[in-house]
């Protein structure tokens, strides 16, 4: 063989050993997307946006049958959502190494929105450390690829020139971008949605956006707050005496300089606690306690 | 070492492309611009129903060379023709089996983009059985005006599709080997297949 047959069989082989742990999601009235066969085989986690129903989800397993599943629960932070099979249906992909996954490294997009495997093809074009979905969720590395999101390819899988699982794709994170939602991540989530139906997350309940403090606050040595444009009726915020034109400092000790400080104080850990916030309010600052709430879950329509 | 196997590679898929461009002919129907065809057979060319409207065609070739063609063969619904004309030139292709190919296999398609004569672009099979009756294949590369009835070759060259249409800027769409092999026995050049599978 030559070098072009070597990569063609290489890639075509990646391709057919990623399928067997890729299944047929049908969730929604249109086109079926894909989803990863997880843990023991007996669960599938996909893509959120693609779970239109909470019942009469069916999934085609790798082998051509077509089976019943159960919405054991979703996150439409990080996108992701998991079901149960009646049996376990076939084995997971093996877990590529994160830490050696690299931009520019060959990477192939297997999904199955029909009846046998699809796939294309790219590079890595960015991969970074942690990063913050628009929905609030955190993903544990930025994995940004070229694929052709062919119809169907969310809830598939980014795996590397050997077949083994990089991330799942979904297009409904950022629009136009190919996205993978890290293994780390699924692991994590799915764990999380299997135990609990749910991811938890810390609720305040204010609008808030950066702003530049007169003179760096001490201890801390920041130089921006976040000024608070808006505070919900009902909130935990409203309830704990946060005030529109507030500029919040710190959270439980922890400095609020930008959005994503604040989205990280509100871990699911933090539902129920009362924690104080530092903040200042005419020029002075002050403390206040204020009891965490859970952030609302969004409304789902059943058809 | 890791340099020269790319470089390598690199060696292998411009081969691939010249062996394909050796087929390719320009089909030209006056006022409506050109598509690309594949030189099959010496005398025949297949190409979509699309790019052969006008019943008479001229195709060329290399450095300027023309010949006149005449239908022999046209269906609309399968978007497939065959051309026939009196001088013979050009390297036959060889057909491959569209049927075999697997996705993430490598594809390349030749044709006429935008006029450029010869132009490739590669990438791999999206889906082998796409379409409703499974005889088209999705492919990840760019196909765009002028590609259409050129090839789609696999890694040995042979041709296992015609490129068809565009599914985006990203996707195209081509009618597999096997759906065109059908095409030409039904018009009674099976006897010319029969031989091409001998050679592939």
């Amino acid at each position: 063989m030559n070098a072009l047959e070597q990569l063609s069989e290489s890639t075509a082989a990646a391709v057919q050993l990623a399928a067997q742990g890729i299944v047929r999601v049908e969730g929604r009235r249109r086109l079926p997307s894909s989803g990863l066969l997880w843990s023991d085989g007996d669960l599938v986690v996909t893509a959120h946006h693609t779970i239109e129903r909470r019942s009469d989800v069916r999934v085609g397993l790798p082998g051509g049958e077509t089976v019943e599943a159960k919405v054991l629960g979703r996150d439409p932070a990080t996108d992701l959502a998991v079901l149960r099979l009646p049996r376990p249906s076939g084995k997971p992909l093996a877990l590529a190494e994160p830490t050696q996954v690299r931009a520019g490294h060959l990477v192939l997009a297997v999904a199955r929105p029909g009846e046998s495997a699809q796939a294309t093809m790219g590079i890595i074009s960015a991969i970074d450390g942690g990063w913050r979905t628009p929905f609030g969720g955190h993903l544990d590395a930025f994995i940004q690829s070229d694929v052709v999101m062919y119809p169907g390819f969310s809830g598939g899988a980014l795996v590397d020139a050997l077949g083994r699982l990089v991330g799942m794709n979904t297009s409904g994170v950022l629009r136009g971008v190919s996205l993978a939602v890290p293994g780390a991540t699924l692991a994590r989530i799915a764990k999380t949605l299997v135990e609990h139906g749910r991811v938890r997350r810390g609720y305040l309940g204010v609008g808030v956006q950066p702003a530049k403090l007169a003179k760096a606050h001490e201890p801390s040595g920041q130089t921006t707050g976040l000024l608070v444009a808006s505070v919900e009726g009902g909130s935990p915020a409203e309830k704990g005496g946060i005030l529109l034109g507030d500029v919040l400092l710190s959270m439980g000790g922890k400095p609020l300089s930008a959005m994503d400080d604040l989205l990280a104080a509100l871990s699911g850990e933090e539902v129920g606690k009362a924690t104080s916030i530092d903040l200042i309010r005419g020029g002075k600052t002050t403390s206040l306690k204020v009891t965490i709430g859970e952030r609302p879950a969004p409304v789902e329509e059943d058809e | 070492m890791t340099q020269s196997w790319l470089e390598e590679l690199s060696a292998s898929a411009a081969a691939v492309a010249d062996r394909a461009r050796a087929s390719l002919v320009t089909v030209v129907q006056r006022g409506r611009g050109v598509g690309s065809g594949i030189l099959w057979s010496p005398g025949w060319v297949v190409t979509n129903a699309h790019v052969a409207r006008a019943d008479r065609l001229s195709l060329s070739w290399g450095a300027g060379n023309a010949v006149p063609a005449r239908v022999r063969a046209r269906d609309l619904r399968l978007d497939l023709a065959i051309l026939e004309f009196d001088e013979p030139f050009g390297q036959p292709a060889v057909f491959g089996d569209s049927t075999a190919l697997r996705p993430g296999e490598w594809v390349f398609a030749v044709g006429n983009p935008w006029g450029v004569v010869g132009g490739v672009t590669g990438g791999v099979v999206i889906d082998a059985a796409a379409g409703r009756d499974g005889a088209w294949l999705a492919l990840d590369l760019h196909l765009r005006p002028g590609h259409s009835g050129g090839a789609v070759v696999n890694v040995r060259g042979e041709v296992v599709g015609v490129n068809t249409m565009m599914n985006g800027p990203d996707v195209g769409l081509a009618i597999g080997s096997t759906a065109v092999r059908r095409f030409l026995a039904e018009h009674g050049l099976a006897k010319t297949i029969t031989h091409l599978d001998q050679a592939a």
